[in-house]
């Protein structure tokens, strides 16, 4: 064996590698096209623009491409990547995170400055914020000097880099907020890519590009590529797969599954099938008889057929869950998933001494693909011994009840807008988070206890482990009942480049482009 | 009333009244004898046997969690007359009652009644019947109740406006003078001529009431699944009207069956009815 033709060949290689990366830059640049509108159909709507109040993904989403955080999503969403923050220096006690700043400007042209910074996470950590139990263990913020801001912590907090990515997390201009509050709902002023110029609620929201945006593009220019969005919101699905087809929108967002099979096979467009973090589940009241008995909760776990709901309703998109949560980073495979067991539901029922109270499971009006689930589940339920009633109502009142835990079983969803297992950890299964455990006023003090030591270690296998034992305690106690791990499906002409759904659920429209 | 009375009578009847009359039979026929009449249970569900196109083992099809849409068609017919029924001659029995007596006695029982109706139509009907399910929670009973607080207004309105013109005429002054009490001469003798208008229209009303309750189904504010209305079932095949058409489009043909041999039946019996009073007149 001679090692002068391996060298040669390395040296081969090498060069090969560097021309295909010179001309991939090239080419890069070159295939980026700048400028144009991009239509987006989406099934809900913003409900508002200030990222302290609302807690729903279509608000979300949409705040996410106007406004930036210290850190964020990187383009899969199961990392981070600096945002506002250039870089950053933890202390080595883990109590004290201090921020550079990047040279940025908000959208009206002023720069980003410590002030702004110290305000709007004082704000998110401020008792009206909506998710204020994810900035809680924050001591204090403040600013170092004109473009460090020291961040110190009551205890350690490893989840916190995470956090600061969360949209409720938003660097706003202080001025513009401050003097205009609800406005600011209407029209942000953020650092982000887009700035809002129209927002007609119940119908569209349209962005523009926001020319004084930081980063910078694979043509080595200042992104966005594109120079506006128009967002519509278009509930009926149907709708939104006619309007694709027709040409009358670029994407359409959560594309029907049944349809999603169809729109693969047409070639103009693609189907985009991404898992995020998402679970759909039927939150379960363990406040009200008879779902106060665990052996009726694991009944209706052990009466449910994933199997057949996977099929019939997800059509094959998906993955049957082995957890109360959705899949995120210390997600554990090895927690035993409960199997279908009709049999062992009718025991179970039975050893509970059910005096056959009803359970109403309640779902919103117009979620199709819940209606059908309910339908399924409660003849199920209804084989192993239960009285099982479908009660329905508008979305917003079903919301309300189950906020007041005036509800019993509602079918519904959950998403996590963080890479970080802490978030929902927290929110569903500490019942003094804030949110009774995320309405399930589930209250377990050996899953509180694990959950407070988890968010306090900085060792990923510690972490790892205490995660996978609250995963496998809230599941076996019939948190509630998970029934998929559902992806992301959406669908895109194909003159769109860029599109991604990030892990978290939304899409960074910064990266994409339209050439049509 | 002998057979030959009664060839008479079917003799004067006008064609869309003999169509429609058969149409509509056929139908009630049908929905009594559903459950002999298909092998399926319209609640049994065979969720490996999902949406499965028209074929002979299931001539409707199958719908979204494999339950044969021809029994929940049928089966959906019970449903929708029972509450065809009931939500069109419940509230024309005492709508028919309060705008008779209304019409008749004039004075400030007319008033208040005529106020009390301005303000049950003052408001948009589906929305005001909307609020009612709102506050109460959706349901049959609920939409009862709703219906029963408000669709009375339109036979009061028929019946005073008929009571208001009989009342002048000769048989009611005749019965009047001959000392009849109040009840006898509206129930017994201008009744029969006032309640025409309203018999007319409650077969348009009966179709309304059908396609109320299944537009209140459709928005999730009717009946609560699994019940096989043919409005829900229409709603429910919505979302997969491109890959399995046969879900709503079969059920939204019983509504349209069943409200056009109604609509004959109230065409037919304005024409027979019209010939009558003027036979008598």
């Amino acid at each position: 064996m001679s090692r002068q033709p391996y060298f040669r060949a390395l040296g081969a290689a090498l060069l090969a590698a560097a021309a295909t990366l010179a001309v991939g830059d090239v080419a890069a640049a070159a295939d980026v096209k700048r400028g144009g509108t991009l239509v987006l159909a989406r099934p809900e709507e913003p409900l508002t623009f200030n990222p302290f109040v609302p807690a729903d993904n279509g608000s979300i989403y949409a705040i996410e491409q106007v406004c930036d955080s210290l850190t964020e999503a990187d383009a899969t969403g199961l990392g981070l990547r600096p945002g506002l923050a250039e870089s950053w220096e933890i202390s080595a006690d883990t109590l004290t995170y201090v921020f550079k700043l990047r040279d940025a400007q908000f959208s009206n042209g002023q720069p980003v400055t410590v002030d702004d910074v110290v305000f709007s996470l004082r704000t998110a950590g401020g008792p009206t914020a909506a998710y204020a139990f994810g900035f809680e263990p924050i001591l204090a913020v403040e600013a170092a000097d004109d473009s460090h801001v020291t961040i110190t912590l009551k205890r350690p907090y490893t989840p916190l880099l995470s956090v600061l990515s969360l949209f409720a997390a938003a660097i706003v201009e202080k001025a513009s907020f401050e003097a205009d509050t609800d406005g600011f709902g209407q029209k942000p002023v953020c650092s982000g890519p887009f700035r809002v110029e129209e927002y007609a609620r119940g119908s569209s929201v349209v962005m523009v590009r926001n020319d004084n945006y930081w980063d910078i593009g694979v043509d080595g220019q200042p992104l966005p590529y594109l120079d506006r969005i128009e967002m519509l919101y278009v509930p009926e699905s149907n709708s939104r797969v006619l309007g694709l087809r027709s040409g009358d929108y670029d994407v359409i967002a959560s594309v029907p599954f049944n349809q999603a099979r169809q729109l693969e096979g047409d070639s103009e467009v693609t189907l985009e099938a991404q898992p995020i973090f998402r679970l759909d589940y039927v939150y379960l009241n363990h406040g009200k008889a008879p779902l106060d008995k665990k052996e009726i909760r694991l009944a209706l776990n052990y009466a449910a057929d994933r199997e057949a709901i996977l099929k019939t309703v997800y059509f094959g998109f998906g993955e049957i869950p082995n957890s109360y949560m959705p899949k995120v980073n210390y997600h554990s495979d090895t927690v035993e998933q409960i199997p279908y067991d009709i049999e062992k539901a009718k025991e179970l029922v039975a050893a509970a001494g059910y005096d056959g109270t009803p359970i109403d499971l309640m779902l919103s009006t117009g979620d199709a693909p819940g209606k059908q689930i309910a339908t399924i589940l409660q003849q199920a339920w209804q084989a192993a011994g239960l009285n099982v009633n479908i009660v329905e109502f508008e979305s917003g009142t079903a919301w309300d009840m189950t906020t007041k835990g005036e509800y019993q079983a509602y079918v519904s969803y959950i998403t996590s807008d963080i890479n970080d297992t802490d978030e929902l950890a927290v929110i569903q299964a500490d019942v003094n988070s804030g949110t009774n455990a995320f309405f399930t006023w589930y209250n377990n003090p050996e899953v509180i206890d694990l959950l407070a030591k988890a968010r306090q270690s900085a060792d990923s296998n510690e972490r790892a482990g205490l995660y996978a034992k609250v995963q496998d305690i809230a599941y076996h106690d019939g948190y509630s009942v998970p029934l998929n791990f559902v992806p992301s499906v959406n669908a895109y002409h194909n003159y769109v480049s860029g599109w991604r759904t990030v892990a978290n659920g939304w899409w960074w429209l910064k990266d994409v482009s339209v050439d049509k | 009333m002998t057979a030959i009375a009664i060839r008479d009578e079917l003799a004067r009847w006008p064609a869309s009244l003999k169509i429609g009359a058969t149409f509509f039979l056929l139908i009630v026929v049908t929905g009594l004898f559903a459950p002999w009449l298909t092998p399926y249970d319209p609640y049994t569900q065979d969720l490996a046997g999902f949406l499965q196109p028209p074929s002979w083992r299931h001539p409707f099809g199958t719908d979204h969690v494999g339950r044969d849409v021809l029994t929940r068609v049928l089966h959906g017919i019970r449903i929708d007359l029972q509450i065809g029924f009931i939500t069109t001659y419940v509230p024309m029995t005492y709508g028919l009652l309060l705008g008779a007596l209304s019409g008749y006695l004039g004075g400030w029982f007319d008033t208040l009644m005529m106020r009390l109706l301005d303000v049950a139509v003052a408001f948009p009907f589906l929305v005001l019947i909307i609020v009612i399910i709102a506050i109460l929670g959706p349901g049959v009973h609920t939409i009862y109740i709703a219906v029963f607080l408000l669709a009375w207004t339109m036979y009061a309105r028929l019946a005073r406006a008929e009571m208001l013109v009989e009342r002048g005429k000769d048989y009611v002054l005749a019965a009047r003078t001959l000392g009849y009490p109040t009840s006898r001469v509206v129930f017994r003798h201008a009744m029969p001529n006032v309640i025409n208008s309203s018999i007319v229209f409650s077969m348009a009303d009966f179709v309304l009431n059908i396609l109320l309750v299944s537009s209140l189904s459709f928005l999730g504010l009717g009946v609560p699944p699994p019940l096989p209305e043919w409005g829900a079932m229409v709603a429910e095949g919505r979302d997969f009207i491109f890959d399995a058409w046969w879900i709503s489009t079969l059920p939204g043909l019983a509504i349209v069956v069943t409200g056009a041999s109604l609509s004959l039946i109230g065409d037919g019996l304005a024409h027979r009815l019209g010939q009558r009073q003027r036979s008598f007149l």
